[in-house]
């Protein structure tokens, strides 16, 4: 083993990027991961999806608000919940450990067949994992 | 104990990859500045991009910044890639974005470009989360300052130019400079100087009249070329120099005026970004914080270069001077005090910065500079003279130490600054206890 391992003490590097990036979403704001849903589009990765969600948080990008993208959020939200619902493994065991959380929040994903985009997948996903602070945040928007 | 190992690839971390295309409009510099604003700051490098952030959040928009390069971080990151320096040497806490506001800050906005990053890079990251010292890459940061700059409105609002003179009134402050060639005044309420430091140059009876051929400091073109290269100097650049001279196959002689090197992860103490290290401070004689600045604010090699150094002149590729107070610089050579003339094709002179403190643009006794460092409010960093000017960056050394030159000492002016402007043009006080 490498003098410079630290495959024991330190969580692994060489997942799938989007398994970094969505535990980093899972302490985002709901009103944030509703925005990035909003604007994700089909071309999109999720880390520019991300940066366009802050910008809009910002005020940052003419031509839309944060509240306009929450709302789109919200719309897209909406029409993926059922599909999701329906398509979640029954009974599931929630997991303790961020990373395997995160792959069965987008087994779900992927199995519901409601995203046709990577960006989309990734933010319906962080919010399948805070499924009820995203409803919550979705029917007042 | 925890013993630190730099990976030998660490300081290899890849320059101007290909990034994915920024989100975002493309914005303009301003052409010319406005005839009044809230705020005017002077300086659009990582300092002053951190105040133009903090004030933001604060409700403060009406800001111009100044900047001679006319891009947020632009003349810094043009330094750092003049001597090929592909990772920073703060680690990832210290960035100018703002803290308190659940902005991104500069790790997560690695970690969201996580397919970007080499293994060494994403190490790196995991040290950072698990408490660890940690190294930037620099396109990393250079990505977040671009972004940080987008969402804070920095780009709409920077004028390239340069200031020449700041009047200091009762009410306001006239911002006198030229952009575009033509000469322009801001009547602002409030100026925040952050310009940062200068090239150190060197002392006057290393040569008499012009600079002798085959010398060069280390900002300016040099050999392309191997050969042999003297590198006068003990800091991170003099290290940068001599990496860059060995790597196209050169010989190098390394002239380090002090006795030995000093290798420090940071170019302070760690002790010193921390509530603890800048209570060393506060309340302190000005002689003792002289002298703590003069032992502390000297020049240092980031550790990571320690391998790479022991190792080329262990086997002759370099040579190392120590101790070497140089008489005189002649062409192509250095004449130690010693008597021993080191020749080479080229001299690189990094000697060092000198700290912007506002001289040339406020009058002498508003700057009322002591030791070289300006009279500065230490609740606000306003200057005594002048309490509608302030200072953040390496200019607020004494009064935060020598930390005060890094990006987290920019963090911590920053606090002091924003509050103030905010608070003054909001007609509010400000309790700075």
């Amino acid at each position: 083993m490498s003098e410079y391992d630290t495959v024991f003490s330190l969580p692994s590097v060489d997942e799938d990027p989007d398994t970094e990036l969505g535990v980093l979403l899972m302490g985002l704001r709901p009103e944030r991961l509703l925005a990035a849903l909003g604007v994700a589009s089909e071309d999109d990765d999720p880390a520019t999806t991300m940066l366009v969600a802050d910008q809009l948080h910002h005020d940052a990008r003419p031509g839309m608000t944060f509240a306009a993208a929450v709302a789109a959020g919200g719309d897209r939200w909406r029409a993926a919940r059922p599909l999701l619902s329906a398509a979640a493994p029954e009974a599931a065991t929630r997991s303790a450990a961020l990373r395997r959380l995160w792959a069965t929040a987008m087994d779900t994903v992927t199995a519901a067949v409601v995203a046709p985009g990577r960006a989309e997948r990734v933010y319906l996903a962080a919010c399948w994992l805070r499924k009820d602070e995203i409803d919550q945040v979705a029917t007042t928007h | 104990m925890t013993r630190f190992l730099p990976h030998p690839d660490l300081l290899a971390s890849p320059r101007h990859r290909d990034w994915p295309a920024y989100p975002a409009p493309a914005v303009a510099p301003r052409e010319t500045p406005p005839s009044a604003a809230d705020v005017v700051i002077v300086g659009a490098g990582p300092a002053g991009l951190a105040v133009a952030a903090a004030l933001w959040h604060l409700g403060v928009r009406d800001v111009v910044l100044v900047d001679r390069d006319g891009r947020a971080a632009g003349r810094f990151l043009d330094r750092i890639d003049r001597i090929g320096q592909r990772v920073l040497r703060s680690p990832y806490e210290h960035h100018p974005g703002v803290e308190g506001y659940r902005d991104c800050e500069l790790r997560d906005f690695a970690r969201t470009h996580w397919a970007l990053l080499t293994e060494v890079e994403r190490r790196e990251i995991r040290m950072s989360q698990a408490g660890h010292r940690s190294v930037v890459p620099v396109d990393v940061f250079e990505a977040y300052c671009h972004h940080t700059a987008v969402l804070h409105g920095v780009p709409e609002r920077t004028v390239r130019g340069e200031v020449r003179e700041l009047v200091s009134e009762p009410h306001r402050v006239t911002v006198r400079g030229v952009a575009g060639g033509a000469d322009f005044a801001i009547a602002a309420s409030y100026v925040v100087l952050c310009q940062g430091e200068e090239r150190r140059a060197a002392p006057a009876h290393w040569w008499p009249g012009e600079r002798p051929h085959g010398v060069g400091y280390w900002d300016e073109p040099g050999p392309t070329g191997a050969g042999h290269e003297v590198v006068v100097g003990a800091g991170l650049t003099s290290a940068h120099l001599i990496h860059n001279a060995l790597a196209r196959g050169s010989r190098v002689t390394w002239v380090l005026r002090e006795e030995a090197e000093r290798y420090q992860c940071s170019d302070v103490n760690a002790s010193f970004f921390r509530a603890e290290g800048r209570a060393r401070f506060d309340g302190v004689p000005w002689e003792d914080r002289l002298a703590l600045m003069g032992r502390e604010r000297r020049a240092s090699v980031m550790f990571e270069f320690r391998p790479m150094l022991t190792e080329a002149e262990a086997d002759g590729r370099l040579t190392v001077r120590r101790g070497a107070a140089v008489a005189a610089v002649e062409d192509g050579g250095v004449l130690l005090a010693d008597g021993v003339s080191v020749r080479g094709d080229h001299v690189w002179l990094a000697l060092g910065t000198v700290p912007s403190i506002g001289d040339g643009l406020l009058p002498a006794e508003v700057v009322a500079a002591r030791d070289g460092w300006p009279d500065l409010d230490e609740r606000t960093l306003a200057y005594c003279g002048a309490r509608r000017v302030f200072a953040a960056g390496a200019a607020a050394c004494m009064v935060l130490g020598p930390a005060a030159r890094n990006i987290d000492g920019h963090r911590v002016a920053t606090a002091r600054v924003a509050t103030s402007v905010a608070a003054g043009l909001h007609d509010r006080a400000v309790a700075h206890v």
